[in-house]
């Protein structure tokens, strides 16, 4: 199957749930038009826009849809960006667990070291860096500005 | 290569510098006592900053930082009428650190439905202000008195404009008015107090709540004052008649105060109480709140209690003659 | 003018100078981190000028609202996402012509429109236009209505390669303003009974989500399998010949002055803000231009048309601020609630009863811009050695400060997760070939769109008066025009890349 007619019929679906959830809210008084308007207009046009998009892309030459998927550039690394995500999620996920600045510290390290040439020579320069991190944005933020950055549910 | 290694090691140098500072401001407090409060209060404002909330609370919080030995700092967390920052402030742990500034909201939330917080859920500390509501026209409408307003709009239900942050106070002002004279407006939701100037000035809608914050533009002539809803007149627009003496029993203003986690240590209440009650006695605050249009309205824990237990039966009958339902 | 040389004589006293620089340099390193915006950098400045003079106070406040403006290009050129949300257009041409090896030209030109642009938006504020602020008061819901829509009119010329992407981009974009609850009565909608979908999505950590997340992970993406460099050549310039940066801006006036009235009018009406102006801005340098198929790949006229507007914008709000005392965004609103604190209350009368103040406050506006491009200038000696660092070590500490900007926000966790979504979104997005930009514009849109449309209804049930108040017709005629000129515009460039299909440009944004 082509990509834009996947993504289309994958808009259509994603259209008809949310259709059908904005229509699960009670009128409210003294507005003559209730919540689900706005949503469901917009829904509408969407879908609409969604088989755009299948009809141009089942009309386009097969040619053509080869040259628009075309990579640019040297082979994407898409294993890195998966790891940057991955480790990204653990990141929040984890901070409700241990607090911003282990999270923090734990997060800064482990990126950059995957990301980074993966030398242990550089290993204590990462350690520093993620240190510094750390305190440089709890002292700025949670110290002097009083921005209370998250605190975990052990420590 | 060689600049990378510039920017390391420069980075080496600033890591170092903090880490040092870091150790020296870690340590200090731990030899501090650990009587209440030994570190910033946050008080959460569930309303924009610059709107009257935002305005009122800051200047109160500044005082309390002087009582208290801690900064209080304001954080704002607005959303859906002011529940979501009141539901965040009732998740928060209860150790004191965390208050919230409370209004009306908390009532007329409840009883429209648009949330299921109610004042119960929170520890009452002090009622602080409250801020008579004004009615206001705009300028370059015909009525020149509450009365010929009235006349008008019982010839035309339902069709002067009057704007308002649907289910909270400035919708129950007007409405109560509506009631008392036994007239319907047409309500057009204008979320806060800005917009709603905003489109009273540009004539986008006729009436609106408004408070003596906006005298400034009664001079300009944009916006007139009809009737203000005081036990009697005040002093800064003598000739501006209250609700009662055009025969409204109408006494209405926004009540604002502090309020805590169910469950936060009595010690830290109290604390808290006597903070207010010092700022609400500084000649700077009181002076501060009049130029808001604003009025000192202490209370204390007790005194709050009932108050809000009067003010939400009040809240809910008026609600429930306004036409709102609790789904 | 006499009034205003001694508010400026009282300005350089050194008390205030050095508030009105702390200020700035506030405000440019706020804004220059993605996430923090003006507002936030204000709210935190607002604590340490309780204590100073109400002149004083202001004059910090006024530095951090020019600084912030502009400080938001830094990371706009330098690392592609929008420092604030009034940088967003600054980085369609700003970034490509800094990873085109000429970062400091971006930059500049940025920095020197973002002055001029200010300078120039700040003349009504002294020949006592403050009347302006009453064209203002003609705009009722219907004018507001149609504005955003003519506002939404230039996704055609947003839109990349493929028309259709654009339009399904923003649509997306009006829909995730309906998650969480309606703007009017606050009524759960779209939640799915999920307490996280009911707060809705604000709108800071997406667009920092959509730009900066995916962005740096398709610099991931791009990097070797052996950690590369950050995105500039170890060679880039960023010497740059301010003469000649400033000759390129002047050479362009009818973009400047365009621009900086596009910006001070968007500043002007209440509730609409910056993030509007620049964007729409840019869009008038593209349909005016010569070579419109260029934009977007580092030309300076993009950078200027949205970096003078961001600042004339200021101008603007400061104008209404002062006229009604009725905030126009959240800065001024912040700054309102300031000048109420030290016991002023802004209104009809204020520039004439306060005269000191007032005039104090517009030649703080004055100096600001002159002093923001020296402060910048120190500035960017510390951000070039940041961003010169290695991607594997600059992209951790960047994430990080995005995850307190989201997270400062509200003060809620739920934030930084809005910032993760929008960022695999974002990403998926360019991977697909959507432009991000018209989803950031329908974010931008949404709730605008809907609360006016539906207050308009709410006065007046007849819905042709859309049409027919002169200044709604006109500009709903306009959007029309707007859609249909950028169409045209599409397909003449899609015919000169026929004809020369070698020239390719890049694809990112």
């Amino acid at each position: 199957m082509r990509r834009d007619t996947g993504i289309g019929i994958g808009l259509l679906v994603f259209c008809a749930v949310l259709y059908w959830q904005a229509g699960r809210v009670s009128a409210p008084p003294f507005v003559p038009i209730g919540p689900a308007f706005y949503p469901r207009a917009v829904l509408i046009l969407l879908a609409g826009l969604a088989l755009w998009l299948i009809a141009e892309d089942l009309l386009r030459g097969r040619a053509a849809a080869r040259k628009a998927a075309k990579p640019a550039g040297p082979a994407p690394n898409y294993r890195k960006a998966l790891l940057g995500f991955g480790l990204f999620l653990a990141y929040i996920a984890g901070m409700s667990l241990v607090g911003y600045p282990v999270a923090t510290f734990l997060f800064v390290l482990a990126l950059s070291w995957a990301i980074g040439p993966r030398s242990v020579r550089e290993l204590p320069k990462l350690v520093a860096i993620a240190a510094a991190t750390v305190l440089a944005t709890y002292l700025v933020f949670e110290k002097y500005l009083y921005v209370f950055l998250p605190q975990g549910r052990l420590f | 290569m060689l600049r990378f290694d510039r920017s390391l090691r420069f980075c080496f140098l600033t890591s170092f510098v903090l880490v040092a500072a870091a150790a020296v401001l870690l340590c200090a407090p731990a030899a501090a006592d650990a009587a209440y409060p030994d570190r910033p209060i946050k008080m959460i404002v569930p309303w924009a900053a610059g709107g009257d909330t935002d305005a009122i609370h800051r200047v109160i919080g500044a005082s309390m930082e002087k009582e208290l030995g801690k900064p209080v700092v304001v954080v704002n967390i607005a959303g859906a009428s002011g529940t979501v920052g009141a539901r965040e402030a009732m998740k928060a742990a209860p150790d004191g650190y965390t208050i919230l500034a409370l209004h009306d909201f908390i009532h007329t939330t409840y009883y429209t439905g648009v949330a299921d917080l109610t004042y119960k859920d929170f520890e009452p500390v002090a009622l602080l202000t409250a801020t008579p509501s004004v009615l206001a026209a705009n300028g370059k409408t015909p009525w020149k008195s509450m009365k010929e307003l009235i006349d008008d709009a019982k010839k035309r239900p339902e069709q002067i404009t009057v704007g308002v942050s649907l289910g909270s106070t400035s919708h129950f002002f007007p409405a109560m008015i509506g009631q008392a004279a036994g007239v319907k407006w047409k309500y057009v939701s204008y979320e806060g107090t800005a917009p709603r100037m905003t489109a009273l000035m540009g004539g986008h809608v006729l009436l609106g709540e408004t408070n003596l914050t906006q005298l400034d533009k009664v001079k300009a002539g944009q916006i007139k004052m009809l009737a203000i809803a005081t036990k009697a007149r005040v002093p800064e627009v003598p000739d501006m008649p209250t609700l009662k003496e055009l025969g409204m029993a109408i006494e209405y203003a926004v009540n604002r105060g502090i309020v805590v986690p169910k469950g936060t240590p009595n010690a830290a209440v109290v604390r808290l109480e006597t903070a207010c009650a010092k700022a609400m006695r500084e000649p700077a605050v009181v002076e501060a709140l009049k130029r808001q249009g604003t009025l000192v309205e202490f209370l204390n824990r007790n005194a709050y209690e009932t108050f809000l237990q009067m003010n939400d039966k009040v809240n809910a009958v008026l609600a429930a003659s306004l036409g709102y339902k609790r789904k | 003018m006499e009034v205003l040389f001694t508010a400026v004589w009282a300005l350089l006293e050194p008390r205030m100078l050095l508030s009105l620089c702390a200020g700035i340099l506030a405000g440019i390193v706020g804004g220059a981190i993605p996430g923090i915006t003006i507002t936030m950098t204000i709210i935190l400045a607002l604590p340490f000028t309780f204590g100073m003079p109400s002149l004083q106070g202001l004059a910090t406040m006024i530095g951090v609202y020019v600084g912030g403006s502009a400080g938001g290009l830094i990371s706009a050129c330098l690392l592609g996402i929008p420092g604030t949300p009034s940088a967003i257009a600054t980085t369609f041409d700003g970034f490509p012509m800094a990873r085109k090896g000429q970062p400091g030209r971006a930059v500049w030109l940025g920095i020197w429109a973002s002055c001029l642009g200010g300078l120039l938006a700040g003349i009504p504020l002294i020949i006592g236009a403050t009347q302006l602020a009453y064209l203002a008061l003609n705009f009722g819901p219907w004018e507001y209505f149609s504005l955003f829509i003519l506002t939404l009119s230039i996704v055609a010329s947003l839109a990349e390669q493929s028309l259709v992407k654009g339009l399904i981009a923003s649509a997306l974009g009006l829909l995730v303003t309906s998650f969480g609850t309606d703007p009017l009565m606050a009524i759960p909608r779209l939640t799915f009974g999920w307490e996280f979908l009911r707060m809705g999505f604000p709108f800071l950590p997406i667009l920092i989500g959509v730009f900066g997340l995916s962005q740096i992970m398709s610099d991931l993406e791009k990097s070797g399998a052996h950690g590369g460099a950050s995105g500039f050549g170890r060679d880039a310039d960023m010497k740059v010949s301010h003469p000649a940066v400033i000759r390129e801006i002047l050479a362009q006036p009818v973009n400047l002055i365009r621009s900086t009235l596009v910006g001070l009018w968007i500043g002007i009406l209440p509730a609409v803000g910056g993030s509007a102006a620049n964007i729409l801005a840019y869009d008038q340098a593209k349909k005016a231009s010569r070579y419109p198929e260029k934009f977007g790949t580092g030309v300076s006229e993009g950078i200027v048309a949205s970096e003078s507007s961001n600042n004339a914008n200021v101008g603007g709000s400061l104008i209404t601020m002062m006229a009604f005392g009725i905030p126009g965004d959240a800065v001024t609103a912040v700054m309102l609630g300031a000048l109420i604190i030290h016991g002023i209350q802004p209104g009809p009368t204020f520039v004439v009863s306060n005269t000191a103040i007032a005039y104090g406050m517009f030649a703080a506006y004055f100096l600001a811009h002159p002093l923001m491009v020296i402060l910048e200038w120190l500035f960017l000696r510390f951000a070039l050695r940041a961003v010169r660092l290695p991607q594997h070590i600059l992209a951790p500490i960047v994430l990080v400060l995005c995850v307190i900007g989201s997270y400062a926000l509200n003060n809620i966790i739920e934030n930084v997760w809005t910032f993760f979504i929008f960022g695999v979104l974002g990403y998926l997005m360019v991977k697909t070939g959507f432009p991000l930009a018209p989803l950031i514009l329908g974010v931008i849109l949404g709730d605008l769109i809907e609360t006016n449309y539906i207050r308009a209804v709410m006065t007046d049930s007849d819905w042709t008066q859309f049409f027919r108040r002169p200044w709604s017709g006109a500009m709903l005629a306009l959007a029309v025009l707007s859609f249909c000129f950028s169409l045209r515009q599409r397909r003449r460039a899609a015919k000169r890349a026929d004809a020369h299909p070698a020239a390719e440009g890049d694809v990112e944004f």
